[in-house]
């Protein structure tokens, strides 16, 4: 029996919710094992791939993504509940970062941090705090 | 004030599912469920889209709680 637009869009949906968790899990971990090495911070092919790492998460949270599907059914993932869900993580994502800021800002009285390092602290931490909370509101609701 | 709803009511009696339903209003079941709960207050326009798709008024399905 064939899907309808609406099934597939719920089906697609919870998987959504795996792959960001993923993502939120894979940014954090990127942070921990690069920390304190340079050459993740400079500029080059490592240095750069973190950009483009950040960039694409922070595209598919600004969007919702799905950009290779019909129109039908990224309206359908993106309808007023997701969009309310998304604005409610994108404002959550921003106090992270403040947080985060500030908390990088004290731990550098007491241990240097370098400024690449701060960067990524902050980059993804808000983007995996806003992941994660659009991944909950996301599951919550299913 | 609280929003009341008899959008289960109302579509348990047209005999739709909340996927048949939300194909109908095009939004997500999820959508449809949320609002059955009172989790999700839906735009006008959906309210509207609802009251169409279940041949009644907005006023039929939303209500405001009275105090």
């Amino acid at each position: 029996m064939t899907m309808t637009e609406v099934e597939r869009a719920d089906r697609m949906s919870r998987g959504g919710v795996y792959i960001k968790a993923l993502a939120a899990a894979v940014l954090l971990l990127n942070v921990w094992l690069q920390y304190g090495d340079a050459e993740y911070s400079a500029a080059g092919p490592r240095g750069g791939s973190w950009l483009v790492l950040i960039g694409l998460w922070v595209v598919v949270l600004w969007t919702g993504g799905g950009f290779m599907l019909s129109r039908r059914l990224r309206s359908l993932l993106n309808d007023e509940l997701s969009l309310q869900n998304r604005s409610r993580a994108l404002a959550f994502g921003f106090y992270a970062a403040l947080a985060l800021a500030m908390l990088v800002y004290v731990a550098n009285w007491y241990v240097p941090v370098a400024t690449g390092d701060a960067m990524k602290i902050v980059s993804a931490g808000a983007l995996s705090a806003a992941l994660l909370c659009y991944a909950w509101l996301e599951w919550r609701w299913r | 004030m609280a929003l009341l709803n008899r959008l289960k009511d109302l579509r348990g009696e047209r005999d739709l599912t909340q996927a048949a339903l939300a194909d109908l209003v095009g939004v997500s079941r999820k959508t449809i469920n949320t609002v059955e709960n009172g989790v999700f207050v839906p735009s006008t326009i959906l309210a509207l889209k609802l009251a169409r798709a279940l041949g009644c008024t907005v006023e039929a399905i939303f209500s405001l709680e009275e105090e």
